[in-house]
Parts: structure tokens; C-alpha cells; sequence
């Protein structure tokens, strides 16, 4: 199952700045709400901050945590990220003005579209790339730079769960050198880990577009893995 | 699965919409948990947000 996190999709508005313990406090209450087996948690880029937070408060029924390329917020590249959020909310509000036009809207969106099945891009163009889209996504842009100080200070507790992280292979043009130093501290990351597991994947940031195939093996491993060994991690 | 899967279920009081896997042709994620046939193509969950690459 997923979700819209609050302010996007079929999820309510927010007028308040939604904090990254906000939104981990909102998973953590909607699988206390829908969910009554044992999971695996799925998190992709900045919702590993997210998920990470969430960890602390959803044992025990936590079978494994399964990161998608996700923000390593202790790696240099992101020292400067206020100033980064700053000038990528800028971009933003243009981009935010521009999407009133549907056909600017798909011209914006066109890295989403050529990895996303047609049906997924179609929800997206929708919901995301429309005003109150990308005017959500900028509270989360900031969020996020809010919150990576925060959890360089408090870093959530380490998941006692089984966790596997790809790290997506392929940077984009320009940017190989970020992208080294972000693949270096998300295997540092995981690598600290009781029971973790870094792995590369043959993909773009997507990793649940490109190789969904790899996303779904790795969250079967997970479930399939024996209780006594979940127990063993605890 | 409960029952408020495929409704917004009030969280910390904000509303937040939740979806089964395999329901809703436009908005579903990988198939349930135990069904794992994945077929080339298969949809995957929605985690784009934010665009990772800045």
C-alpha cells in the first residue's frame, strides 16, 4: 500500500509547514490506522529521512526497511543545502507559475514521464505538476532543509530491522562527483547498521521506476526473512 | 489491511489518503506483499516528489 503524504494527492490541504517529524509522526499514526501485519517499509530519496524518523516508532510489526536512494543528510554536499533550497524554491515558483499551462506542465515533467508508466504519469501530471502541487513540494524542499541540521544533531535511533539500501548507479551528466560522495555515505550509512545492506542498482534516482522488478525482490527478501532472525536484529 | 485503506484516514489531525497495491488503475504502487508476480512494467509507488538530482 502507499499514501499521499498530507497536502498532496487525495490528502488534505495543509496551510501549516509540515516539519520531516511531522511527516514521519503521520506515517507513524497511518499504519497504526491501516496496517495489522508485519511490513516492510518503502522509501525513496528524501522519504529515507522520513522513514528513518518513522522506524523509531513503528516496531514491532517493522519487518525491514528497504531504502530507495535516499538523502544521506551527513554528507558534505548537503553543508550547503539551505542555500541550495533557497535557490531551488526559486526555480520552483516559476516552475509553479508555468504549470497552469498543461502543455508546459508536461514539458516540465518530462524526465517523470519517460520513467514512469504511462498510467503513473498521468496521476503525477495531475496532482503534482499543477500549483498546489508544486507549491506542497517547495514546503517540503524546505522541510527538508530544515531538517537535515536537526537530524545531524538527533540522528533517529539505528532500525533494529533488517535494512537494504540501492543506491541508484547512473549520476546525472554534470554531477558524477555529488553523486560519488552521496553513494559514499549512504553505503557509510547502512554500513553501521546491525543487520544492513548497501547495494548498488543499475538505474537513475527512480530506482521504483527503472527496476521495479529489483524493488519488489528485495522487499519479498525482506517478509520472507525468518521471524527468529527479525528477532535476533531487535 | 483495514478498513480505511482506499479513504483518507484523519491523522494527527490532517487528513491522509491511503491505497491498497493493485487497486486504482492510476495510483498503484508495487502489487500486495505475497503476490509477487511482477511483470515488466508493473507500476511502482510514488515516492517522486521530489526530484532527487539538485
Amino acid at each position: 500500500m502507499t499514501y499521499d503524504r498530507a497536502g498532496f494527492g487525495l490528502s488534505g490541504r495543509t496551510a501549516a509547514q509540515l516539519g520531516i517529524d511531522d511527516m514521519a509522526a503521520d506515517l507513524v499514526a497511518m499504519v497504526e490506522a491501516v496496517v495489522s501485519d508485519p511490513f516492510v517499509l518503502v522509501a525513496h530519496s528524501m522519504g529515507g529521512l522520513v522513514a528513518r524518523r518513522a522506524a523509531e516508532g513503528l516496531r514491532p510489526h517493522l519487518r525491514g526497511l528497504l531504502l530507495l536512494d535516499p538523502t544521506p543528510e551527513s554528507a558534505p554536499v548537503y553543508d550547503t543545502f539551505a542555500h541550495t533550497a533557497r535557490n531551488v524554491d526559486r526555480a520552483m515558483s516559476v516552475t509553479q507559475a508555468l504549470v497552469r499551462s498543461r502543455s508546459l506542465a508536461r514539458m516540465v515533467s518530462g524526465k517523470i514521464r519517460r520513467v514512469y508508466p504511462a498510467d503513473t504519469y498521468a496521476a503525477m501530471l495531475a496532482e503534482d505538476f499543477v500549483p498546489a502541487g508544486i507549491a506542497q513540494t517547495r514546503k517540503e524542499f524546505r522541510a527538508v532543509a530544515a531538517a537535515i541540521p536537526q537530524l545531524r544533531a538527533e540522528p533517529p535511533a539505528l532500525p533494529s530491522c533488517p535494512t537494504v539500501l540501492l543506491s541508484a548507479s547512473r549520476p546525472v551528466k554534470g554531477r558524477e562527483r555529488q553523486h560519488a560522495v552521496i553513494a559514499e555515505y549512504q553505503r557509510r550509512r547502512v554500513e553501521t547498521l546491525p543487520d544492513g545492506r548497501f547495494e548498488e542498482v543499475d538505474s537513475g534516482h527512480f530506482i521504483q521506476a527503472e527496476q521495479p522488478g529489483i524493488v519488489a525482490d528485495r522487499v519479498g527478501e525482506l517478509l520472507d526473512r525468518a521471524p527468529d532472525r527479525h528477532s535476533r536484529s531487535a | 489491511m483495514r478498513q480505511a485503506v482506499g479513504q483518507a484516514v484523519q491523522v494527527n489531525g490532517r487528513s491522509v489518503y491511503v491505497e491498497e497495491s493493485g487497486r486504482g488503475a492510476d495510483r498503484v504502487v508495487l502489487r500486495p506483499a505475497r503476490d509477487w508476480d511482477v511483470p515488466a512494467g508493473t507500476r511502482c509507488f510514488r515516492c517522486w516528489r521530489i526530484e532527487g538530482d539538485w
